[in-house]
């Protein structure tokens, strides 16, 4: 395959990939957003790209995004392109880290140990780790909770997603990390995990799982399972193992945050 | 003897993992988590396409894991043939009673834990956990409050749509 006339290669998270374009501007944006995207773990190489990433505009599909040669995005609107270009590429080097699993999880530190709340987006994640952040938990994620081969939790912090709750679910960000502070920032051992669903008003009533059961209950949020399930549940086993695993219907954050410290500095 | 009555455990594309007491298996084939208690797993291990279901019996009661009957091992290998754990498809021996009926019968005659094997799915695509679920575009432009752009796209993750907001 030809190389477009601009291209940069770069690794991230041990995953070597490659962005190409004839256009200039818009490799520059795609470096742009990969960079947000990948909380600056973003770095040249020389290593020949698993993952080829073309961007391009033209009449028939407007800004468009391949992936090793199949169209992921397209649209006018390239903003919208690029947003989804954000996720997408996110999702990608999470399925692909070679030593790390990615688990879409929201994941504070409370006494030296991690809380992993394991949940899709839009499940309300964000809003429960902003609440426990104010309470005085430190914040680690709100989007990926990303293990190493022993279990502990790496940070990825970007600033938290929230959504008004004018009816109007408009959403804007919450910087919560001091930067200086998340260099010193040390890889948790994971304390316990929270599979949680809102209900309004609902009792924290929790109820705990088995190692298997809480790895088959997080098997749908990890990455890379469906790429590498081997090693996948091996890391998992090694969170599962040393924690306490609860589940329980959440009321709204700011009380269900209350209790649920009370709660896990009894039992943590 | 037909295969039936020497149910073999399927090895093939699964990921398991041992635990004390329990089981964890990942099939790389349906991307489904399965949880096996004691009971279930060990009935599951004895699957090798020798044992008859009275070895199987035998074999669980030697192993001081209680008393039970050949219905017993019959719900678990109904279980583990349903969610695809053996070499070959199991006519179900349960077909038309209830699961309360049957567990009902089962456990007054056991000393042991019922065997129980839950599951779970994973999407087919790590992007569905992005998704705002819409079920087409005009759903997601519906949600004008969650795709402020009222885009959606379901590359890859069909039938989910994402928003690309």
């Amino acid at each position: 395959m030809t190389s477009l006339q601009y291209g940069q290669n770069f690794i991230s998270f041990g995953v070597a990939i490659r962005f190409e374009s004839t256009n200039a501007r818009l490799l520059q944006k795609a470096v742009k957003t990969a960079n947000k995207a990948l909380i600056g773990n973003l770095k040249p190489t020389q290593k020949p790209p698993e993952h080829t990433f073309v961007f391009g505009r033209n009449k028939e599909l407007g800004t468009f995004v391949e992936h090793n040669g199949s169209i992921v995005a397209e649209n006018e609107i390239e903003r919208g392109v690029f947003k989804y270009f954000d996720s997408y590429l996110r999702v990608r080097i999470g399925e692909y880290c070679p030593d790390r699993v990615f688990v879409h999880s929201g994941a504070v530190g409370i006494n030296g140990k991690a809380l992993l709340i394991p949940g899709n987006s839009f499940s309300g994640k964000s809003t429960l780790v902003l609440e426990l952040v104010k309470l005085g938990a430190e914040y680690f994620s709100d989007e990926f909770a990303i293990l190493d081969k022993h279990g502990r939790v790496h940070p990825y912090a970007r600033p938290i997603n929230m959504r008004t709750t004018d009816g109007k679910y408009r959403p804007y960000t919450v910087d919560v990390s001091d930067k200086a502070d998340l260099k010193k920032r040390k890889p948790l051992p994971v304390g316990a995990v929270l599979f949680t669903s809102y209900k309004a008003n609902a009792p924290f009533r929790p109820k705990r799982l088995s190692p298997a059961e809480g790895i088959m209950t997080i098997a749908p949020y990890t990455l890379p399972i469906l790429v590498n399930p081997a090693y996948s549940i091996q890391v998992l086993h090694e969170v599962m193992n040393g924690a306490l695993i609860v589940k329980s219907k959440r009321t709204h954050a700011p009380r269900f945050g209350e209790k649920l410290l009370q709660y896990l500095a009894k039992v943590m | 003897m037909s295969e039936f009555q020497n149910p073999k455990a399927r090895k093939r594309g699964l990921v398991i993992q041992e635990m004390p007491g329990e089981m964890l298996v990942y099939d790389t084939e349906t991307n489904k988590a399965h949880c096996l208690n004691d009971s279930a797993a060990f009935v599951w291990a004895s699957c090798d396409g020798v044992n008859t279901i009275s070895d199987i019996v035998r074999e669980f009661e030697a192993n001081s894991k209680g008393t039970v009957t050949e219905d017993f091992v019959w719900l678990a290998i109904d279980q583990l043939s349903s969610k695809g754990l053996l070499e070959a498809k199991v006519e179900p021996k349960f077909k038309g009673k209830s699961r309360r009926d049957v567990l009902k019968t089962i456990g007054l005659v056991s000393v042991a834990a019922l065997p129980i094997i839950a599951s779970l799915a994973a999407p087919q695509s790590a992007l569905a956990a992005t998704s705002c679920n819409c079920s087409s575009n005009s759903d997601c432009a519906l949600q004008a409050g969650m795709c402020t752009t009222q885009m959606c796209d379901n590359r890859g993750m069909t039938p989910s749509f994402t928003c690309v907001a």
